[in-house]
């Protein structure tokens, strides 16, 4: 790994709050355009992992290093409700940044939140302020994207459009640091997986269970089989590894055209 | 730094952190102004001590109310922590200034109503000096104020503590320098809440000089005391 590429380095990065060691001489770097996912047990330091590399709280021992001067963009655990409009705060966030409040309405579109423009924030949900929360970040994403439990609340429709938003911008190059329970997600975006345990950042493998998913693009002109799901444009297969190749090679003899294949937990 | 300031002030507008503040000015000037005849300085220097107290009620119940989350994505948004501090040190500026005006404007509309309601007309001068001061003396009760800060001090009752101590100290430090010569040090450490007092002649006009002096040192103390709560604060970041 190059220095160029470094973006954050963490030396014996320690955290202690209230006499409890969050996190425990970690020593690490971090690569620009990588996307990480933090994991662990309610309480074991992923929030306060993310809060560190971004420089919102302070270490109590150790250093960070910035190659250059990163910023964040950063999507909270839960967005507090604020007494104003929701419509206010965006668009005034979006010209904090620079940027036309366009961008802005066409992300409360893509989040299904126009309803909700002139309801005060502290009036709205839980699930509608995470949205709120994610559109602030992604309406001007910078160098780096924190996303604290970012599905949290959200309903399912939300969620997808998040992963592809997100995806997006993994795909421009923006690095990634995620802190997440949900499989899903780390499947959809992460690169590397670490989980806090006692302190410290252990590397975590993400074994699948050996079934994979495969999607394939509706065909007028075929007659679907009977283990293909209805998935909007497209029909879903779910099957194990060792059927895999044969279910493939068979998909495409028949003419069906195969959008893509992942592994499914 | 101007689209932050604005939302700053959307949020404080919409907060009731302006109410209490408003009440108790419109109640000073009710009772101050309801005896006569009343001395021009006195009442500018009193307008003064009023805004002082205020103003760090004021930013004391601005700075309770802030949310450290929403604050954090408010920092991350600002080009640069220099720019997020500076927008919060505005907001209490503007504040600042607001009330100055209607305290200093006051005499000299109720002077043009009644004319009696003063020992002599309120002149410009008077107003030229009594703004300022009173101004002055608002930003160094604010900064105070918002040197107690809940990322400072975790618990609100070692804040208050701390205000009222200084705000006691500041309000008899003449009897308590009068103790030990060492105590004088207190005249440079204390905000000069009531030394304005001592910059008036023959109980009716300013010494201009001595009043400038008496701003330069509040203003000197509110910086002071500006430029060691950003460096805590940038220091010690946010809690969690």
């Amino acid at each position: 790994m190059s220095m160029a590429e470094q973006l954050i380095t963490l030396e014996n990065a320690t955290k202690i709050y209230n006499g409890r060691c969050v996190i425990d001489s970690v020593s690490h770097s971090f690569c620009n355009g990588e996307s990480i996912a933090f994991c662990g047990h309610n309480g074991c330091g992923k929030s306060t992992m993310l809060k560190l590399l971004s420089g919102l709280i302070s270490l109590s021992g150790g250093s960070i290093h910035y190659n250059g001067r990163p910023r964040f963009s950063y999507v909270p655990e839960r967005f507090p409700g604020m007494e104003i409009e929701l419509i206010d705060y965006l668009h005034q966030t979006a010209l904090m940044e620079g940027i036309d409040p366009k961008i802005a309405d066409n992300l409360i579109s893509d989040f299904f939140m126009d309803p909700m423009i002139h309801i005060r924030m502290d009036k709205l949900s839980k699930g509608s302020l995470q949205k709120a929360g994610v559109i602030q970040a992604l309406m001007m994403p910078h160098d780096v994207l924190l996303l604290d439990e970012p599905l949290s609340g959200q309903d399912t429709d939300s969620q997808e459009v998040f992963i592809s938003k997100v995806r997006e911008l993994k795909d421009q190059g923006i690095t990634i640091l995620m802190s997440c329970h949900e499989k899903r997600l780390i499947d959809a975006l992460s690169d590397k997986v670490y989980t806090i345990d006692d302190g410290k950042l252990v590397t975590s493998v993400l074994e699948g269970n050996g079934n994979y998913k495969i999607r394939i693009r509706k065909n007028d002109a075929l007659s679907p089989r009977d283990n293909m799901k209805d998935a909007g444009k497209y029909y879903e297969m779910t099957l194990s590894e060792e059927r895999l190749r044969e279910t493939v090679m068979g998909l495409y003899a028949d003419g069906w055209e195969i959008v893509g294949i992942e592994e499914y937990a | 730094m101007l689209n932050l300031l604005r939302l700053r002030l959307k949020l404080t507008m919409r907060r009731s952190v302006l109410t209490v503040p408003s009440i108790a000015t419109a109640g000073f000037l009710w009772i101050s102004y309801s005896v006569s005849p009343l001395g021009v300085c006195s009442s500018y220097l009193l307008s003064g001590v009023f805004l002082f107290f205020i103003g760090m009620f004021f930013a004391m119940s601005i700075n309770g109310k802030e949310n450290d989350v929403f604050e954090e994505t408010l920092l991350l948004h600002s080009k640069s922590a220099s720019v997020y501090y500076a927008s919060r040190e505005l907001l209490l500026l503007i504040l600042c200034c607001i009330y100055s005006l209607v305290l200093a404007l006051a005499p000299v509309l109720l002077c043009l109503i009644n004319s009696k309601l003063f020992m002599r007309p309120v002149e410009a001068t008077d107003l030229a000096l009594g703004l300022p001061y009173i101004f002055i003396s608002g930003f160094g009760g604010m900064e105070l104020g918002d040197l107690c800060h809940p990322r400072i001090f975790a618990k609100r009752r070692d804040a208050l503590s701390v205000a009222a101590l200084i705000s006691v100290l500041s309000l008899c430090k003449v009897g308590i320098m009068g103790f030990h010569p060492v105590l004088k040090v207190l005249n440079y450490l204390l905000p000069p809440i009531l030394d304005g007092y001592e910059a008036v002649i023959d109980k009716n006009y300013f010494d201009n000089g001595s009043l400038l002096l008496i701003c330069l040192h509040m203003a000197i103390y509110a910086v002071i005391m500006m430029l060691i709560k950003i460096r805590i604060l940038t220091l010690k970041r946010f809690r969690y």
